[in-house]
C-alpha cells in the first residue's frame, strides 16, 4: 500500500483511510506493507504482526522548483527505502495506490514486478479546482488520469466520485468500484469532565456549532462565516468553532474581523484527535458547508458522536445524509439556507436529538471500518483471479 | 595434408547490454544523440548484444544495423519544465524497460545510461532487478547551469542521485570528468570515475563491472 501520509503525518482524511483500512486488512490475514513519507524522529520501519511500515524521513536533500517536483523527488526515495527496507519486496501480490502523489512510484512498481495495481481515488485536480486552468494542475490531471489508466480497478469513495471520474479519466464503468469511507465511532461511553471541556471553547449559556476541516475555499468555511453573521443576528446565545489548519486560516479570521463576530467564533487551528472528540461530545450541531466534497468522513465522525449535522447537497455528503432524517441538507453556496438550518436545529432540540440519534444508527450500521475491509479483500480477490488467468505476469 | 577433427573453440563471455538514452536520431536535442549512435553501433560489431530504448513519437521495435531499438512514447504531455519531463519520462521508460527485460526473461548484463535523464529509469530497474548500473557522462549540471535557480539546483541534486547508484561513471571528455571528480566526495566508495576514449574502452568497463557485481567487491 503506498501513500504519502500515514499517521502521525496527517494532511488530510487520506492518513486515517490508510491506517484503518491497512490495520483491518491486517486483522483479517493480510500481509500488508504500507510505503509512505514520515515526519524527522518518527521511526523509518515499523513491525507489528502481519503489518509493516515503512518511511521516508529526512532523504528529501535537494530543492525542487515547484510541488510536483517534489512528488517525484518524494516517490524516487520511497522506491528506494523499499528497496533497502523491504528485500522481498517483488514477492507482493498486489500494489494499492491512494491518489495521485504516489502515481510515478505505484505506475514503475506496477510494470517493474507486473504485478496489479488497485488505486483509491480520494478526490481529483478537476474537481478540486472546478476545471483545469494551468499547466501544473493539468500535469496533475495527466497524472491522475494515467494512474487510471495504468490501474487493473480503481476504487472510489462514493458515487458521486465514481461519476466525477468516469467523466474526468475517460475511466470505463466496469473497473470502478464504490466503497464509502468508514469511522472509528466516537467513544461515547469514555467519561469526560463535560463542562470543563466545552468551557475551553464557550460559555456555559452559549450553544456550540461545530465546523471540522481544512481552511481551504472547497471546504466553504466562508460560507459558513457569512451563515454566522446571519444566525447571530437572529441570536446571540451562539459559539462558531472552527478546527483545522489551512492556507485560508488567516484570510478567514480577517474576513470574521471585518464581519463583526470575531467575538463569536473560535479559530481552534489543529488539534490532536483526543481533543477532537471530546470537541464532538459538547458540540450541539455540527456544519459542513463544503462546495466539493467526494465523501466527507468527518460528517461520520460527527454522526458518530450522536451530532446533529448539517451539510451541503454536494458530493459524499448527499449520499450520506437524508434531508431529515439523519440530517439536514442545504444548497451549496448558500449562507441563508445554512442559517436558517443551524437556527432551526438550535430552536427545536427535540428535532435535532431525533435526527443525531437516527445518524449514530446509521454510521453504525453503515460505515464501519471492518466492513470497508471486507469490500476492499473483494476487489483484491477479484483483481487476483483475473491476473491470474492473465497472460501479463513477470516471465523470470 | 592431415584434416584436424579437432576444432578450438573460444569461450568468448557473451554479454547483452540495455541502453537508455533520452535521445537517439532522428530524435536529436544536441550532440549526444549522435555520440550515442556512434558507440551503440560500434559494441554491436564486438560480440555484443546491444538494445536501446529511447522516447519516440511512436511505440515500436527496428534495428539500426545490428542494434536493436525499442522506443517509447511519453504518457505525460504538459511538462513545467525539464525537470518534470525528466520524472515523468522515467515512468514511460520503465515501462518500456520492462517489457524488454520480460521479453529476453530477464537476460541482460548490465543497464548502461546515457546523461542524467535516462538515468532515473535506469536507477529503478538495476534497484529492482540487481543489475550492475553504468552511465555515461557527457556533461554535468555544474558545467551547464548556475546551480542558483531552482530547476538547477534540482538537476544537480537529480544527478546526485543517480550518479551514486553507478557502478562506473564513464566521460569521453576532460572537462566532464574533473567536474565529476569534484562530484566525487557525495558519491559511493563503489562508483568508479573513469575517462574513455573508444568502444573498446567501454566493453573492458562491461567486463570489470559484471566481474565485480558478481563478486559484489564493494
Amino acid at each position: 500500500m503506498v501513500s504519502w501520509e500515514y499517521p502521525p503525518r496527517i494532511i488530510g482524511g487520506l492518513s486515517r483511510h490508510v491506517y484503518y483500512l491497512s490495520t483491518e486488512l491486517e486483522k483479517r490475514g493480510v500481509e500488508v506493507t504500507v510505503l509512505t513519507l514520515g515526519l524527522p524522529g518518527i521511526e523509518e520501519e515499523v513491525v507489528k504482526r502481519r503489518l509493516r511500515i515503512v518511511r521516508v524521513n529526512e532523504e528529501i536533500t535537494f530543492p525542487n522548483p515547484e510541488f510536483i517536483s517534489y512528488v517525484y523527488q518524494f516517490n524516487m526515495h520511497m522506491f528506494r527505502k523499499l528497496v533497502e527496507k523491504v528485500p522481498e519486496f517483488r514477492e507482493h501480490d498486489i500494489i494499492h495506490a491512494h491518489d495521485w502523489l504516489v502515481s510515478p512510484l505505484a505506475i514503475e512498481l506496477k510494470h517493474l514486478l507486473r504485478r496489479p495495481l488497485i488505486t483509491t481515488f480520494h478526490s481529483t485536480e478537476y474537481g478540486r479546482r472546478k476545471g483545469i486552468h494551468t499547466d501544473f494542475q493539468r500535469h496533475i490531471h495527466e497524472l491522475e488520469w494515467y494512474l487510471a489508466y495504468e490501474s487493473w480497478k480503481v476504487i472510489v469513495c462514493s458515487w458521486y466520485m465514481r461519476n466525477e471520474i468516469i467523466a474526468t479519466l475517460s475511466l470505463p464503468e466496469d473497473k470502478i468500484f464504490v466503497i464509502p469511507n468508514g469511522v472509528y465511532p466516537i467513544d461515547l461511553r469514555k467519561p469526560i469532565d463535560y463542562w470543563r471541556a466545552r468551557r475551553r471553547y464557550a460559555l456555559d449559556w452559549e450553544k456550540i456549532v461545530l465546523f471540522v476541516g481544512r481552511m481551504a475555499y472547497e471546504k466553504g468555511v466562508h460560507v459558513l462565516l457569512d451563515a454566522a453573521r446571519i444566525v447571530l443576528s437572529r441570536r446571540w446565545d451562539v459559539k462558531f468553532l472552527i478546527v483545522g489548519e489551512g492556507p485560508m486560516r488567516s484570510y478567514l479570521i480577517d474576513l470574521s474581523r471585518q464581519y463583526g463576530i470575531y467575538n463569536k467564533v473560535y479559530f481552534t487551528g489543529f488539534v490532536d484527535d483526543r481533543e477532537l472528540s471530546q470537541i464532538y461530545r459538547v458540540s450541539d450541531i455540527a456544519v459542513f458547508p463544503s462546495l466539493y466534497e467526494p465523501f466527507g468522513i468527518v460528517v461520520l465522525e460527527a454522526m458518530s458522536a450522536k451530532l446533529p449535522v448539517v451539510v451541503s447537497d454536494v458530493g459524499g455528503f448527499s449520499e450520506i445524509v437524508q434531508n431529515g432524517v439523519n440530517g439536514i441538507k442545504v444548497p451549496p453556496g448558500d449562507p441563508n439556507a445554512l442559517a436558517n438550518a443551524i437556527d432551526y436545529l438550535l430552536s427545536n432540540r427535540e428535532d435535532a436529538l431525533r435526527l443525531g440519534e437516527r445518524g449514530y444508527l446509521d454510521v453504525l450500521k453503515r460505515y464501519t471500518w471492518s466492513r470497508i475491509a471486507e469490500e476492499t479483500l473483494k476487489v483484491y480477490e477479484n483483481t487476483l483471479k483475473e491476473y491470474e488467468k492473465s497472460s501479463w505476469k513477470p516471465s523470470f | 595434408m592431415v584434416e584436424s577433427t579437432h576444432v578450438l573453440y573460444l569461450k568468448v563471455e557473451f554479454l547483452r547490454v540495455l541502453h537508455v538514452t533520452y535521445e537517439y536520431p532522428p530524435y536529436t536535442m544536441g550532440e549526444v544523440s549522435f555520440k550515442v549512435r556512434k558507440l551503440v553501433r560500434e559494441l554491436s560489431e564486438m560480440d555484443l548484444d546491444v538494445i536501446l530504448v529511447h522516447p519516440s513519437d511512436l511505440e515500436g521495435v527496428w534495428y539500426d544495423g545490428r542494434v536493436e531499438i525499442w522506443t517509447v512514447t511519453k504518457s505525460i504531455k504538459t511538462d513545467l519544465h525539464i525537470v518534470t519531463l525528466a520524472w515523468s519520462l522515467a515512468m514511460d521508460l520503465v515501462r518500456r524497460i520492462s517489457e524488454i527485460l520480460n521479453y529476453y526473461k530477464g537476460d541482460v548484463d548490465v543497464i548502461h545510461c546515457h546523461e542524467w535523464i535516462s538515468t532515473i529509469p535506469g536507477v529503478l530497474t538495476s534497484l529492482t532487478f540487481r543489475k550492475p548500473l553504468i552511465v555515461s557522462v557527457y556533461s554535468v549540471e555544474s558545467m551547464r547551469g548556475d546551480l542558483v535557480n531552482l530547476i538547477s539546483m534540482s538537476i544537480d541534486g537529480i544527478e546526485k542521485l543517480c550518479f551514486s547508484h553507478a557502478l562506473y561513471l564513464m566521460t569521453d571528455n576532460d572537462k566532464t570528468y574533473s567536474n565529476l571528480m569534484n562530484m566525487r566526495k557525495v558519491l559511493p566508495r563503489r562508483t568508479i570515475i573513469s575517462l574513455v576514449k573508444s568502444a573498446k574502452d567501454i566493453l573492458r568497463i562491461y567486463r570489470r563491472a559484471l566481474r565485480r557485481w558478481k563478486a559484489r567487491r564493494y
